[in-house]
């Protein structure tokens, strides 16, 4: 059941009572990253910040611009002031475009990319080096090394312009992602995850890599309670990206059944997560995603 | 277990298991509905695929539920029951005993027979109409409603709600059991039956009769006539016994007063016992006047129990009496036996006393015998004259004998007699119904009818006569007393004259120096005075006719019944004829008459016949001639179908358990 949305132009993506929220926000990564380029982010390197850190005797070789001179006149010994570096921070937001995504009410691949929007445009307007991407058919295209809240449009109109369809191929896309020359940082995987192929393999090759990894969960009501949103009981269900079909009468036991397959399912996913360092978290489609990114993903730790 | 409606149920089962089945084979066509993916739905449906328009049967419990649910449907539509029993073809007719015997109340449920016969016919009849579109047509019914007199509830027919209601409608009568009536009536509505005779003689009439009704005769069996009964060639009855055989009664067999000739304002009861038990029963006796209570026994009378057995059973009997009471006025003397039994009818009886009267009576003729005896009587004034003035005076107005309660005529030569009450001696009247013929002498006294009320407590073996006429009386006349050559004392009716003959004069005899002359003149007088009523009323039986005298002239005549309802009569040279009485109780006669007086006649009626008194149920039915199957009719069949639909029910809920617990895929 599809229930696509025209998205047309940012304020589709990104409404702009959102906005105000997001400028206040920045990303949180778990890791200690090293970027490419000195950022607004203050990392843990101690560096060329405009924070004092502290103080370590000079040794021969060290920038001398660095050399507290009111110490050495008191003293007569030569210290070097140390600063926290501040550097810009990788941000990956990688889409599963498969046409399983394109499900559900509210559709999936929608909020997908309102999320990814919301997250890249947090990471635009703190001055990281923001990439956008959809795996689809084992490949990952994106859009790259976006800096800045000017390039809030391109990332909209090139999110407006994917659509899902197909495999996702999420194993080759996740090696495609990772072997791209993206630096290091946070990459946030979202979508539904409901492979038959599987995700490890995929989940693994990125937090191999250093990033830090945030798998999102989507899944729409109906995928949580089948019978939601539905009269008819006796249906065909026909799976969007291989085509099998699946007759079925929906009563109470089967859907029963069905939850406590999907509980399974998820369950394993947060163990595999978990074992890979790999942060996750699952929603519902229908999920008032403002309050998401403004509440749920602080008290998460992915924004701050 | 016979099945009334079998081919309901085939050709349900033929249309529903078939259906079933297809059902089960074709594809469901399901709604389609797009999703992420089947990898959770995979292992679940599998089974479930169907590639074809018809798919294979799978056998899954829901789906034998189904069918087992189906076929417990059909043979429920196909009208099971349980007993050997089968539907009468043709025509049904019902006999519904309403006897005075039907109203005991030992049937189950403290219902009384007759409710019980009347339950088991629209059972029967229900049953026999049950079974639906299908059903074989069912028999015609007849209901005929039977005590001394049978009625017709309702012809032939087959309207269930009509025969209901015509069964329902059907009261209680205190009378006695007569079948032979009914049954003939149900011949007169049936296919001409023929006799064995002519049956023989001629086949097709032979072949009529087996279309002769079935007979259902619904009855305790205490039927009077049965020994009479003859049943005709193809004829059949069945009877279904409702009652208890070890029933047993105690009631009152005879109640009577009389106002005494020496004071008539005083007034003596009686009443006699009957205990049908084999066991004494003790039982409180009550009178009551008028309502009110005047005598009641100081402890229950102790009844004797019955004995001797079958057909040699003699009931206990009790004698009681009580002191007289003074009455002047009219009024209802009711005898009450307490408590009721299973038979309240007999448990009651009812003395209607007139007000007490003075007869008008007119001597004509000399009979200084006569006109001594008359005078005496306390309860009569008597106006003489001679027989020629007498003559001449009815030759002139033919009602003047009808202001006179009673004529007595002594050697008057009537060419004619007007309407009134005769007593008549000597020369016989030229009426054609005592054909005379001459003069007997030298009579003995052959026999004279002592149940008669003018020839009671009369002893006439003495009475010889030296002279009288001689006369041949139609055979409607009664014989009185007959004398060795021939009738003496007759009694009958001509036109509207009631005529007591004495075909002597007394003084031509040596009666007047005998007690029985006394007697009988003073009781016929009495007897004549008010047709038996001038005391006290004569208790009539239910069944019997009503008759009595009305004055010329009477207006707003009518009879109230003992239930209470008033029914208007037409008087016909001035008498009224009502009947039969159906029910026990006090019947009153009222008119106004033409000086605008208000006049009340009281006439109670008892049950006091022994055959209908004794309402043990018999325990079979003898009947001469004709075949009688003595069972019980089939009306206690047992309909299996509710068990049937019951059983479906249950297996719906397991299904429906079955369904939700395992799924539509188990």
């Amino acid at each position: 059941m599809s229930s696509h949305t025209k998205l047309t132009k940012l304020e589709d993506l990104l409404q702009p009572s959102l906005v105000a929220a997001l400028d206040r926000l920045d990303l949180m990564s778990q890791k200690m990253l090293q970027g490419r380029m000195q950022g607004e982010r203050r990392s843990r390197r101690r560096g060329q910040g405009m924070d004092f850190a502290d103080f370590r005797p000079y040794a021969a070789g060290d920038d001398l611009r660095f050399v507290d001179w009111n110490i050495y006149g008191r003293l007569d010994r030569l210290f070097l002031k140390m600063f926290l570096e501040e550097e810009d921070l990788g941000l990956v937001v990688a889409i599963d475009a498969s046409a399983s995504m394109d499900t559900g009410d509210p559709n999936k691949f929608d909020v997908a990319r309102r999320i990814a929007m919301a997250l890249g445009y947090v990471g635009l307007v703190n001055q990281h080096r923001v990439t956008l991407a959809v795996l689809q058919e084992g490949r990952a295209d994106r859009l790259s090394s976006l800096r800045g809240r000017r390039r809030a449009a391109d990332a909209a109109s090139w999110l407006i312009s994917q659509k899902a369809f197909g495999t996702s191929g999420f194993d080759s896309a996740c090696r495609a992602l990772a072997s791209a020359r993206l630096g290091r940082g946070m990459v946030i995987v979202i979508g539904d995850y409901l492979l038959r192929e599987g995700y490890e393999s995929g989940l693994r090759c990125l937090a191999s890599r250093g990033w830090d990894v945030f798998a999102l969960q989507i899944l729409s009501p109906e995928e949580m309670d089948p019978r939601k949103n539905n009269q008819n009981l006796d249906v065909r269900l026909v799976d969007l990206e291989n085509k099998s079909e699946v007759e079925i009468t929906l009563n109470s036991t089967v859907v029963r059944e069905h939850q406590r397959r999907l509980e399974t399912f998820n369950t394993t996913l947060r163990e595999t997560c978990l074992r890979l360092g790999v942060r996750q978290m699952t929603i519902d489609s229908a999920v008032d995603y403002q309050k998401f990114l403004v509440e749920t993903l602080r008290k998460q730790g992915l924004l701050k | 277990m016979t099945l009334l409606t079998p081919f309901f149920g085939v050709i349900t089962a033929l249309i529903v298991v078939p259906l079933l089945l297809l059902l089960y084979m074709l594809k469901l066509r399901r709604e389609r509905r797009d999703i992420s993916s089947t990898l959770l739905w995979i292992s679940r449906t599998q089974d479930l695929r169907a590639n074809s328009l018809l798919q294979r049967l799978r056998l899954s419990p829901l789906f034998l539920l189904q069918f087992l649910l189906l076929l417990m449907l059909a043979a429920a539509l196909m009208g099971p029951i349980l007993k050997e029993w089968s539907r009468p073809s043709g025509r049904v007719v019902f006999f519904i005993d309403q006897s005075a015997s039907m109203q005991t109340r030992d049937a189950p449920d403290a219902r009384t027979r007759l409710e019980e016969a009347k339950r088991l016919a629209i059972a029967q009849v229900e049953l026999w109409q049950g079974g639906g579109l299908f059903a074989a047509s069912p028999p015609e019914v007849m209901v005929i409603a039977f005590a001394q007199e049978p009625s017709v509830r309702i012809p032939y027919s087959t309207n269930l709600a009509r025969i209901r209601e015509a069964i329902n409608a059907i009261e209680a009568t205190d009378q006695l059991t007569l079948l032979a009536p009914a049954m003939s009536l149900a011949r007169a509505f049936s296919v001409a039956q023929s006799s064995p005779q002519e049956a023989e003689a001629s086949p097709q009439m032979n072949q009529a009769n087996n279309f002769a009704p079935t007979m259902q005769l619904l009855s305790d069996g205490n039927i009077s006539d049965i020994a009479e009964l003859v049943l005709r060639n193809g004829e059949v009855i069945s009877w279904t016994r409702c009652g208890d055989p070890n029933t047993s009664n105690q009631g009152i067999s005879a109640a009577g007063a009389e106002r005494r000739n020496d004071d008539p304002s005083l007034v003596g009861a009686f009443m006699t016992l009957r205990n049908d038990a084999q066991t004494a029963a003790k039982r409180e006796v009550q009178v009551r006047n008028n309502g009110t209570l005047i005598a009641s026994a100081s402890e229950p009378i102790t009844i004797p129990p019955a004995t001797g057995k079958g057909d040699t059973r003699v009931s206990g009997a009790q004698k009681l009496s009580f002191a007289p009471f003074t009455l002047v006025n009219s009024g209802v003397l009711s005898m009450n036996l307490l408590p009721e039994d299973a038979f309240a009818t007999d448990d009651h009886a009812v003395i209607a006393i007139q007000e007490q009267q003075t007869l008008r009576i007119l001597l004509a003729g000399n009979d200084p015998a006569l006109e001594s005896l008359l005078n005496s009587l306390s309860f009569a004034t008597v106006q003489q004259i001679s027989s020629n003035d007498f003559i001449k005076r009815i030759s002139s107005d033919a009602t003047w004998t009808e202001s006179f309660d009673v004529v007595v005529c002594v050697d008057c030569e009537l060419q004619s007699l007007t309407a009134g009450r005769w007593l008549i001696f000597g020369k016989p009247p030229a009426i054609s119904n005592l054909n005379a013929y001459g003069q007997q002498t030298r009579q003995a006294i052959r026999a004279w009818k002592s149940d008669h009320k003018t020839m009671a407590q009369s002893q006439f073996s003495d009475l010889v006569v030296d002279r009288s006429a001689a006369i041949a009386p139609t055979s409607d006349w009664l014989a009185l007393l007959e004398g060795s050559k021939g009738p003496l004392i007759v009694s009958g009716r001509d036109n509207n004259a009631t005529v007591i003959y004495v075909a002597f004069l007394p003084l031509d005899s040596n009666w007047p120096f005998q007690r029985s002359f006394v007697n009988f003149t003073a009781q016929a007088v009495e007897f004549l005075g008010a047709l038996g009523s001038a005391v006290t009323s004569e208790s009539l039986e239910p069944g019997a006719m009503l008759r009595t005298r009305i004055a010329r002239g009477s207006s707003n005549v009518s009879i109230q019944t003992p239930s209470g309802d008033r029914i208007a009569q037409t008087p016909t040279d001035g008498e009224i004829v009502f009947g039969p009485m159906r029910n026990v109780g006090v019947y009153k006669v009222e008119s106004v008459d033409p000086l605008g007086k208000k006049k009340t006649r009281m006439v109670a009626v008892n049950l006091t016949n022994l055959a209908e008194c004794n309402v043990a149920a018999a325990n079979q039915l003898n009947i001469p001639a004709g075949d009688l199957q003595s069972t019980v009719i089939g009306l206690t069949a047992l309909s299996i179908w509710p068990l049937l639909v019951s059983a479906a029910l249950c297996l719906l809920i397991v299904e429906w358990f079955l369904y939700h617990r395992y799924g539509g895929s188990s």
